[in-house]
């Protein structure tokens, strides 16, 4: 299987008040043509870090190494210029926030036709018609009026749908979708997932869904990396992730979902906070809030292991 | 509050200004006002009744209405000259004046703004000192120092009066600019390939344009003022030029003598004018800042 997305190695790291941070540590990741890889993690694990790396759009203060490839070419190698030929084109973005990421002072039209115009040019006429195509893909109705007003004048739901529309314009190769449901309530979230996962079928896009709920994960992922503290801690197909998670993390994650089937007490959790990525970290990231701890957990770093099809990184499953 | 408000009524951002600024009375009067000031300029060649600029000393000081005296209704100065007409003329100049001083300082303020903001660093870090050495000076000072160094003449003195509120608006520009950069969606359109050029024209300057356009108009009104003190203080113009701050000042050795009206006049006009700017600029504001939308 050809991979599209092909990271090895990443790190981000940024300078701040308290030292510095090392947002992301040794990252390795890849998807393949027409996949889904879900990226789940706690808040400030690096997640959006890594989106944003892979864009090439963290502020010019972050230290960035390792590999970022893409269809065989290192994106941090790349210059400005070709970044804002890569971005839109063959990797484009969805926010997380639809309320905010659409110019208030500027038609919905103008917006989608801006992105068509950068990259694949024409007459006014083909952009305005390639446009209307793209707010019906992603089912907006009514375009031909739409297509005049103003982001205020939409619901949430229909604004993430333009922004889907403009990132899908140029049909790219890959599809970063950071919490792309995040500020939607329930019933439009299930409705802009099940368009993410049909446009990707019908583009065979490769998509990178990054999102703090394993739910979301669960409905469109192909593979799943857990993310913990910058590492991945846990990589593995979807299916195998909820039927036998096997890093402790990973197991905590999805104990805490509530469940409909089950009678339930209390909601579980998992004890402890998030460790600060600015200090020096020895062994495993996990140990002070994991119940499987053990004394050799805390000697050394751990790698990534093999683990029947997943990649888990933890001691209890080493020789 | 302002969410609320625009969603309830799907109106464009213009439209909606207009429905708000038509509401405040005072603006309204200010920009009726103002227009009335403009046709005066506008139309002096039609509706002076003599020469500005010629003297006739047989007609020297002479009261105007009150008198009786209907040929120079508001009196002549002390050339003899009407002075009903050289208003009208003056209307002109201070007018002209006005815009180009804005037009200058737009454009300029604008870039050097915007430049300063958008790329920050060293570049942000220079523009600003500049910036910082000509705001230490005394605005009036400045002017005249400018004048001292190119010589007097209206163009000069407009250019003198540019230069103290280029500065000014940089400052303003660039804090907007500040602001508007950071927002998410200028993020969402790099991330969909978006030039600088695009970011700029596109997404940024239509942000700015609220606070730009408000701080303008207060600014013109400031402009004739400070034309009218510069003309007052004999510099810059050329005293035969009907420009309402020189026939002020040339009044002023007339009031103990009684003949006010060489004065009083002129001071009413650049009283009014100054007023109705700033009143309109005041009812710009309120009608394009979301924030005062309460």
């Amino acid at each position: 299987m050809k991979s599209v997305l092909d990271i090895k190695n990443l790190k981000v790291g940024f300078h701040s008040d308290e030292g510095f941070v090392q947002a992301v540590d040794g990252l390795d990741l890849q998807i393949g043509e027409g996949k889904t890889l879900g990226l789940v993690g706690e808040s400030g694990c690096g997640k959006s870090v890594t989106s944003l790396s892979v864009m090439r759009l963290l502020p010019e203060k972050a230290r960035i190494s390792g590999e970022i490839g893409f269809l065989g070419e290192d994106l941090l190698q790349k210059d400005q210029k070709e970044l804002e030929r890569i971005r839109g084109d063959k990797i484009s973005m969805i926010f997380q926030d639809p309320m905010t990421s659409l110019n208030p002072v500027l038609t919905i039209g103008e917006q989608i036709e801006e992105v068509i115009r950068y990259h694949q040019g024409g007459t006014k006429q083909e952009i305005r018609d390639r446009t209307l195509e793209l707010m019906d893909l992603v089912k907006i109705p009514d375009s031909e009026r739409r297509i005049r007003e103003y982001p205020h004048q939409m619901s949430g739901g229909i604004r993430q749908r333009i922004m889907i529309a403009m990132a899908i314009a140029c049909d790219p190769e890959l599809l970063i979708a950071d919490e792309p449901t995040t500020a939607l309530d329930v019933t439009v979230q299930a409705q802009i997932l099940a368009l993410i996962r049909e446009l990707q079928e019908k583009l065979n896009t490769a998509v990178l869904m990054i999102s703090h709920d394993l739910g979301v994960i669960s409905q469109v992922a192909d593979d799943v990396a857990v993310m913990y503290a910058g590492q991945v801690v846990e990589w593995t197909t979807t299916e195998e992730l909820f039927e036998s998670p096997k890093h402790p993390y990973t197991q905590g994650l999805i104990r805490t979902i509530p469940r409909m089937d089950e009678q339930q007490g209390e909601l579980e959790e998992i004890p402890g906070m998030v460790p600060e990525l600015s200090q020096e970290f020895k062994g495993c990231r996990f140990y002070d809030r994991c119940p499987k701890a053990m004394k050799a957990c805390k000697k050394a770093d751990i790698n990534l292991l093999d683990v029947e099809q997943s990649k888990v990184r933890c001691l209890l499953y080493s020789e | 509050m302002s969410i609320n408000k625009t969603a309830q009524a799907p109106r464009s951002f213009i439209g909606e200004a207009f429905k708000q600024f038509r509401k405040n009375r005072l603006a309204v009067t200010s920009f009726i006002l103002v227009i009335v000031i403009m046709l005066l300029g506008v139309l002096a060649p039609l509706i002076a009744l003599e020469d500005p600029v010629n003297p006739s000393p047989e007609n020297r000081l002479q009261p105007g209405f009150w008198a009786g005296n209907f040929d120079h209704p508001l009196g002549t100065d002390e050339l003899g000259r009407d002075i009903y007409s050289r208003i009208v003329y003056g209307a002109q100049i201070s007018l002209k004046v006005g815009y180009t001083v804005i037009l200058i300082t737009a454009i300029f303020g604008t870039l050097f703004g915007l430049i300063s903001a958008y790329y920050g660093g060293m570049i942000d870090l220079i523009l600003m000192r500049i910036t910082d050495i000509f705001l230490s000076f005394p605005p009036l000072l400045l002017a005249l120092s400018v004048i001292a160094i190119l010589g007097t003449g209206l163009e000069n003195a407009m250019l003198a009066i540019a230069l103290i509120y280029i500065p000014q608006m940089a400052r303003i520009v660039r804090s907007s600019v500040l602001t508007v950069k950071e927002l998410p969606y200028v993020e969402a359109s790099k991330s969909l390939g978006a030039k600088n050029s695009f970011i700029i024209i596109g997404h940024i300057l239509p942000n700015i344009l609220a606070p730009s356009v408000v701080y303008l108009t207060l600014l013109l009104a400031d402009a004739i003022l400070y034309t009218s003190a510069l003309g007052f203080l004999g510099i810059g113009i050329d005293p035969s030029t009907p420009e309402w701050g020189a026939m002020l000042s040339k009044g002023r050795d007339y009031i103990i003598l009684g003949q006010w009206w060489v004065t009083v006049f002129p001071g009413i006009m650049i009283a009014l004018t100054v007023f109705a700017f700033n009143l309109l600029g005041d009812g710009l504001r309120e009608a394009l800042d979301p924030k005062m939308d309460v």
